[in-house]
């Protein structure tokens, strides 16, 4: 492994030979032989070798489901009677991604433990001074009975983060008697890739909501619906080019959704709904909306 | 990537006596193809920094570039007795530091010294590959090629990837880095005859990606939500900024390629079969660019057989016979030097395909583990 001088062919074929050595270890290495780069380099996660594995199989066969921008949803919220000791109990679902309880506390220190039938204790907090509040996170899903040691009072709340679509059925006065169908459309892509369907209904108390369903639109965060007066924005300095109105954040990227809309904006002055990302100052998907 | 490592020419260069030593210096010269090659890349760096969101930070990029340059002067200075301006050294480490990408650096991170381990080391290694393995005193790997392959296989996922494929929607950066990659092409491939190399890697890689994507392949890659099928499957590689920057200034080193233009289709056309063999079963990016960056490790190791089966002197002659003549006898072949590149070769495309079966891999980039 050496260019070999006149003067030191041996030497230097000695050390060429020696050097051949670090190299089939580094090909042995890089092919990661009996799981050793794994463990040397683990990944920088906690997610079960279950989920990887499904994971991985959803890749390979091109079939996994189109992802929300991971998003966090509140569980449970529990709260000490007085001081001292107590415990609650939390279900985390099979897909949620990770989960967290935020706590808090006013004196001395607390120490939570999640455990769950059949497995070892997992530590959240370990003895953590009680100056205000805190967060710890867990991974594994299943039933958790969280066991809380501190001499202070305490809060506790739990929440779990996904990215699967959020699914939530119209809402009872979309189709209750009074109510009507105003305007719906078809997203479509304009910065980025957008599907699904809008629809805005008059309410029978005369306000109006707006519903996604079946949306999709590329996972980003600071997303908000807008209306625009344009009948078909083909680009975000198209959709800025006309004054717009804010409807609601849009917090889940893909999922069926209701949203209430502002009093102040009367949807029959405007003619599509775009998905707005603030952060990038970018048109993301849209929709015409046709009249009904 | 260095599209002509040229080795250090004498001719009439000054000399300065150092104690018992007379150094000769060679200066830069504004002819060099190198330095063509050179202003393309800086050319695409600064566009990566200020349109492309590239996720390297300046403090990387300077840091590779000055310790490839440091040690290339050394080597030469202390092997040969020459000054020489490190232009490949600083072109190498200027490719590593284009393709290569540490976990967790974000794009504006201007000083950031995440990873800058991965990267000294990238291009340590490309350029010992280049002064240790040597045969006939030619080095047989492209010096950024093995590099990046070496550290991308033993980092792994968890610490390190390849620039992305897709450099983003059209738009004006995107814009300029084609117009930059093209003109280079045409500016840097012209001089060195390398043209003809280039349209039979991309033709072979489009009509067997093509063939993929209708079969119903498909990879994941962070930078897309879902699974990459079809059409966008075929583009994605396709007409990638990077698969167009390997096969233009990566593949097209004079040295480490084929001395005739038939061998160099050749050479072309067979890199891209084994791209396409290994990256086939790849579920996602890292593997897929893995696997193209692996291709050249084999064909580089190939290009003597070439050399003498379509030999430059007689282009139009095929000598299949010449494989099997030995210019050198028996137990002589068996060097360091020749083991090393056995083991080099052999262990990039199956080190690439184990891949294929990491979980860890496609969970990094379906964003579930990781910072990508």
């Amino acid at each position: 492994m050496a260019q070999i001088g006149a003067a030191s062919r041996q030497p230097a074929r000695a050390l060429g030979w020696l050097l051949l050595l670090p190299l089939i270890a580094a090909a042995l290495f890089g092919g990661n032989l009996l799981g050793v780069r794994d463990r040397v380099f683990p990944a920088p996660t906690k997610l079960s070798t279950t989920t990887l594995n499904n994971a991985a199989g959803q890749a390979v066969s091109g079939e996994n489901e189109l992802p929300a921008e991971p998003y966090w949803v509140p569980l449970t919220t529990s709260t000490s009677s007085g001081t001292g000791n107590g415990t609650t109990t939390v279900t985390i679902a099979a897909d949620a991604l990770q989960w967290k309880v935020d706590w808090q506390c006013d004196s001395g220190t607390i120490s939570i433990d999640a455990r769950r039938a059949g497995a070892a204790s997992q530590p959240i907090a370990q003895a953590e001074a009680c100056s205000g509040s805190g967060e710890g996170f867990g991974v594994d899903s299943g039933t958790f009975t969280l066991a809380i040691t501190t001499s202070s009072r305490w809060s506790v709340s739990v929440q779990q983060e996904l990215d699967r679509p959020q699914v939530s059925p119209p809402l009872p006065a979309m189709t209750a008697p009074g109510s009507a169908l105003l305007a719906s459309g078809t997203f479509y892509g304009i910065d980025q890739q957008g599907q699904g369907t809008v629809r805005i209904y008059r309410l029978p108390d005369g306000s109006t909501a707006l519903r996604l369903e079946n949306f999709y639109v590329t996972p980003n965060t600071d997303f908000v619906i807008r209306l625009s007066p344009l009948p078909h924005p083909s680009s975000t300095p198209d959709f800025q080019a006309s004054p717009s109105a804010d409807v609601a954040l849009l917090p889940i990227t893909a999922g069926s959704m209701n949203f209430s809309m502002p009093s102040n904006v009367d949807p029959r002055a405007y003619h599509s709904v775009v998905i707005w990302c603030q952060r990038l100052i970018s048109a993301y998907a849209g929709a015409t909306l046709q009249p009904a | 990537m260095t599209a002509a490592s040229a080795p250090v020419a004498a001719g009439a260069a000054p000399t300065f006596r150092l104690g018992s030593r007379d150094i000769k210096v060679i200066k830069p010269s504004i002819h060099d193809v190198r330095m063509r090659l050179a202003a393309v890349i800086i050319t695409l760096q600064v566009l990566g920094q200020t349109l492309l969101g590239f996720k390297i930070s300046v403090a990387q990029i300077l840091i590779t570039i000055g310790v490839c340059a440091v040690l290339e002067f050394s080597v030469v200075l202390w092997r040969d007795g020459i000054l020489a301006w490190p232009a490949s050294g600083l072109l190498t480490g200027n490719s590593t530091a284009f393709i290569l990408r540490t976990t967790g650096t974000h794009h504006g991170d201007w000083w950031s010294l995440n990873g800058i381990e991965w990267f000294i080391a990238a291009g340590v290694v490309g350029l010992l590959s280049k002064y240790m393995i040597r045969v006939e005193g030619k080095h047989i790997f492209n010096p950024s090629n093995a590099g990046l392959v070496a550290i991308l296989l033993i980092a792994g996922v968890t610490n390190v990837f390849p620039q992305y494929l897709w450099w983003g929607p059209l738009s004006v950066g995107v814009g300029l880095a084609f117009a930059v990659i093209l003109f280079g092409a045409w500016w840097i491939l012209r001089p060195v005859r390398m043209l003809r190399m280039a349209v039979a890697f991309w033709v072979t890689l489009a009509v067997l990606v093509g063939i993929l994507a209708a079969t119903g392949r498909c990879m994941v890659a962070v930078w897309h939500p879902g699974a990459i099928c079809g059409a966008n499957y075929w583009v994605d590689i396709c007409t990638s900024p990077e698969v167009l920057i390997f096969v233009f200034f990566m593949m097209s080193d004079p040295v480490t390629a084929p001395k005739s233009q038939l061998g160099r289709v050749v050479y072309g056309a067979a890199t891209a079969v084994i791209a396409v063999a290994l990256l086939s079963f790849q579920p996602a990016e890292f593997g897929v660019k893995l696997a193209i960056l692996a291709s050249l490790i084999v064909t580089c190791a190939m290009v003597r057989s070439i050399n003498r089966v379509f030999p430059a002197k007689a282009e139009r002659s095929f000598q299949p016979e010449a494989l099997l003549r030995g210019r050198r006898g028996g137990l002589t072949w068996i060097t360091p030097a020749i083991l090393a590149v056995v083991i080099i070769t052999i262990a990039a495309p199956v080190d690439t395909a184990v891949l294929a079966g990491n979980s860890r891999v496609t969970a990094v980039e379906l964003g579930l583990g990781g910072t990508q």
